[in-house]
């Protein structure tokens, strides 16, 4: 048994308090990529320039990437009953935990 | 008892329940679910690209913009908003309410309505912006 079946309360409620946040973060997104789409270099650039769009967009991927680690990990927990959970797991928390932190170095960069 | 002992009935799965538009929605919400960890890898992606320089940017715009990444981008609105509407629903479902199978079954069905169409309507929008049609 892995350490997955100590914690499902806090799993189911940070699962949800992230999907909540994540709420008006998507509807920004749709709003934004809608807006902007086919735009040009300078055009991109002056948007992810401006500190509220570059902090909407880090919220969105990093509360995102929290989010899909938990979902992942439901899915091992489901499908993967061998010695592979764990890596997969270790896995999993990697892939997430790089594609946040990408965002936020983004962030900085371009707007800070 | 050893020899000609059928084996043990294993839980039903994908292949033996009869489809209903409530269990499809519970798979289509996983589905979904992976589809936006990718989704989000690639979103990742292209907000770096934009902090990498104009000739990331450029590259990634292109690949995005030819017939395969539009499927992918309508793939990934679709995906956002169908696992969105149903994150509500589970939200809802949380509370002990619209559990009952007619509820579930009706609100399953209005669900892939309701996702095709507004990634329909948000997908023809942005096209229209982007200068395609």
């Amino acid at each position: 048994m892995s350490q997955q079946h100590h914690r499902g309360t806090a799993d189911f409620i940070a699962l949800r308090a992230s999907a909540v946040i994540m709420l008006p973060l998507v509807v920004w997104l749709l709003w934004n990529i809608v807006a902007h789409a086919g735009a040009d270099y300078e055009t991109a650039r002056a948007w992810a320039g401006r500190p509220h769009n570059a902090v909407a967009m880090a919220l969105f991927i990093v509360i995102g990437a929290f989010h899909m680690r938990i979902g992942a990990g439901e899915i091992v927990t489901d499908y993967l009953h061998d010695g592979s959970a764990g890596v997969v797991r270790v896995l999993n928390s990697l892939v997430c935990l790089i594609v946040a932190g990408c965002a936020v170095a983004a962030a900085a960069s371009l707007a800070f | 008892m050893a020899d000609g002992t059928p084996a043990r009935p294993l839980s039903p799965h994908l292949q033996i329940w009869r489809w209903s538009p409530t269990m499809a929605s519970s798979i289509t919400h996983r589905a979904t679910g992976v589809a936006l960890y990718g989704g989000t890898i690639l979103l990742a992606l292209w907000f770096a690209s934009i902090a990498a320089g104009r000739g990331a940017y450029e590259t990634l715009s292109a690949v995005l913009g030819s017939p395969v990444g539009l499927v992918g981008l309508f793939g990934f609105a679709w995906s956002l908003l169908f696992h969105t509407l149903n994150g509500l629903r589970h939200l809802y479902w949380d509370s002990g309410r619209g559990l009952d199978p007619k509820t579930a079954r009706l609100t399953s069905i209005a669900l892939f309505g309701a996702s095709a169409i507004l990634a329909a309507a948000i997908f023809a929008l942005a096209l229209r912006n982007a200068g395609t049609f």
